[in-house]
């Protein structure tokens, strides 16, 4: 997991070429940022097509917008606009619920191919389970809550930078992850047989 | 009651627990109530699995490279749902238009009864111009480049500029200033690079000219307060004075339907 950092230096030079028009030195930072950026727009909108538009969008409006950097960390900026996207997005299908019925929701296509460091068809197995497990929990999740639990517990962010990339004080962040992880909780164990077994409490704990 | 209250309070603690974001003084309290309490410890445990259970999540591969060209970042129009929808815009712009269309009128009647200044009916031209530029609507996500219209090119109203552009995507502030432009009497048409609009004014429209400035309501009324300069006709006062309070109006409503479209849930 990374903890806040300030931009560094070979970052700080790349930030400051692409606000000259450098869309090469942009597209390294992109390099740099996509998967992370992608994973949390997946996450938040549980649909691969979604989290790709949003990522795209948000790349662009990042590049669009970089005179507004102001230092400090780029990734929680950066991130600021993905959650921007998120939540675009998400007002989208408010608005326009009979359109969202046709997005995948479990079981997803071109993720659950097997990924090629999975040893055992066994372990395959269980990351679809926890897999699911957890995305069906996130989708019960309110969208401020499950934004805030995604960059903490699966972005690795901490509460500070959480704070930046979501434009909110770092009380609210305490809290909405603290009833998050609460909610999930009651979900998972709720549902212990979906969970890999090594995630169902025991009766000795650990 | 008392004992739900306290575990109440305790539970609440568990997930900064975790994150190790208690003060010193919570810590021990609550690493002592964990040692005697079960039930505190064994949802502790389960928070615990919880987040490992996210922390276990594989990291999906990126599907594909979302390195932009330059085609994607050169004349790509800004996504249209940044917007308020476009009827209630293009209603406000057409309600903008018209009364600073009446206002003007006004206000060159008013100007050529009192016999004074050089009326600026020429400027007018601008108003046409000027409402091309801005034509698009939705948040732009270049800086400042792109602006959404308000009202389009008032040049003789007063303080209208459309400023509450979007490019809200980082936070940013809705309006940016036009430079130069308080005092301005100069009539020559001169649409800014960045697309920004400059209201222009003519000499006549002095009362104007003050509130030039920001995209702030609060400019025209002093517009309004300062158009008792002829004691002339009270109707025409009148007409200035309501077309000015509604053309405000309008602004307000156009800036503040630009911030609610890009104001977050908190």
């Amino acid at each position: 997991m990374s903890a806040t950092v300030q931009t560094s230096s070979d970052e700080g030079d790349l930030i400051a070429r692409s606000r000259k028009g450098d869309l090469p030195a942009f597209n390294l930072l992109v390099e740099r940022y996509q998967t992370p950026l992608f994973n949390f727009c997946l996450r938040v909108l549980r649909s691969p097509q979604a989290a790709e538009d949003a990522t795209q969008e948000a790349f662009i409006s990042a590049y669009r917008a970089l005179g507004r950097f102001r230092g400090g960390s780029f990734r929680a900026w950066v991130f600021r606009i993905a959650v921007n996207a998120c939540y675009d997005e998400l007002r989208r299908r408010r608005a326009r619920p009979a359109l969202s019925l046709d997005r995948p929701e479990r079981g997803e296509g071109p993720l659950l191919e097997p990924p090629s460091d999975a040893p055992t068809l066994q372990e395959h197995a269980e990351r679809r389970e926890l897999e699911r497990a957890i995305q069906a929990a996130l989708a019960r999740l309110p969208e401020d809550q499950r934004v805030a639990v995604v960059l903490c517990d699966i972005q690795g962010m901490d509460y500070a930078e959480i704070a930046e990339a979501v434009g909110v004080s770092l009380g609210t962040v305490k809290s909405r992850i603290s009833r998050a992880r609460a909610r999930l909780r009651t979900l998972l164990m709720a549902h212990g047989e979906l969970l890999p077994s090594r995630f169902r409490p025991t009766s000795e704990g650990t | 009651m008392l004992w739900f209250n306290r575990h109440r309070r305790f539970r609440d603690k568990l997930s900064a627990y975790l994150d190790e974001q208690l003060r010193p003084d919570e810590l021990a309290a609550l690493e002592s109530h964990l040692g005697a309490c079960p039930s505190c410890s064994a949802e502790l445990e389960e928070l615990r699995l919880t987040v490992a259970a996210l922390r276990e999540l594989p990291v999906e591969p990126a599907p594909r490279s979302f390195a932009l060209t330059p085609e994607q970042v050169a004349s790509r129009p800004p996504p249209p749902v940044r917007a308020p929808s476009p009827a209630l815009t293009n209603g406000m712009r057409m309600a903008g238009a018209a009364l600073a269309f009446a206002l003007a009128v006004v206000l060159v009647i008013d100007v050529s009864d009192s016999g004074g200044n050089q009326g600026g009916v020429s400027t007018m031209n601008d108003y046409g111009v000027g409402a091309e530029r801005n034509a698009d609507s939705s948040g732009a996500l270049a800086p400042g480049a792109t602006t959404q219209a308000l009202a389009p090119t008032p040049t003789l109203a007063p303080g209208a500029t459309g400023q509450a552009g979007g490019g809200g995507v980082g936070g940013v502030t809705a309006i940016t200033p036009t430079p130069g432009t308080s005092g301005n009497f100069s009539a020559t048409p001169e649409p800014t690079p960045a697309g920004r609009q400059v209201a222009e004014t003519t000499p006549g429209e002095e009362e104007a000219a003050g509130a030039l400035p920001q995209a702030s309501p609060a400019g025209l009324p002093a517009t309004s307060e300062q158009a008792e300069t002829d004691n002339g006709l009270d109707t025409l006062r009148l007409a200035e004075i309501a077309l000015a309070g509604a053309l405000a109006l309008v602004v307000a409503g156009a800036v503040a339907l630009a911030i609610a479209g890009r104001k977050r849930t908190a």
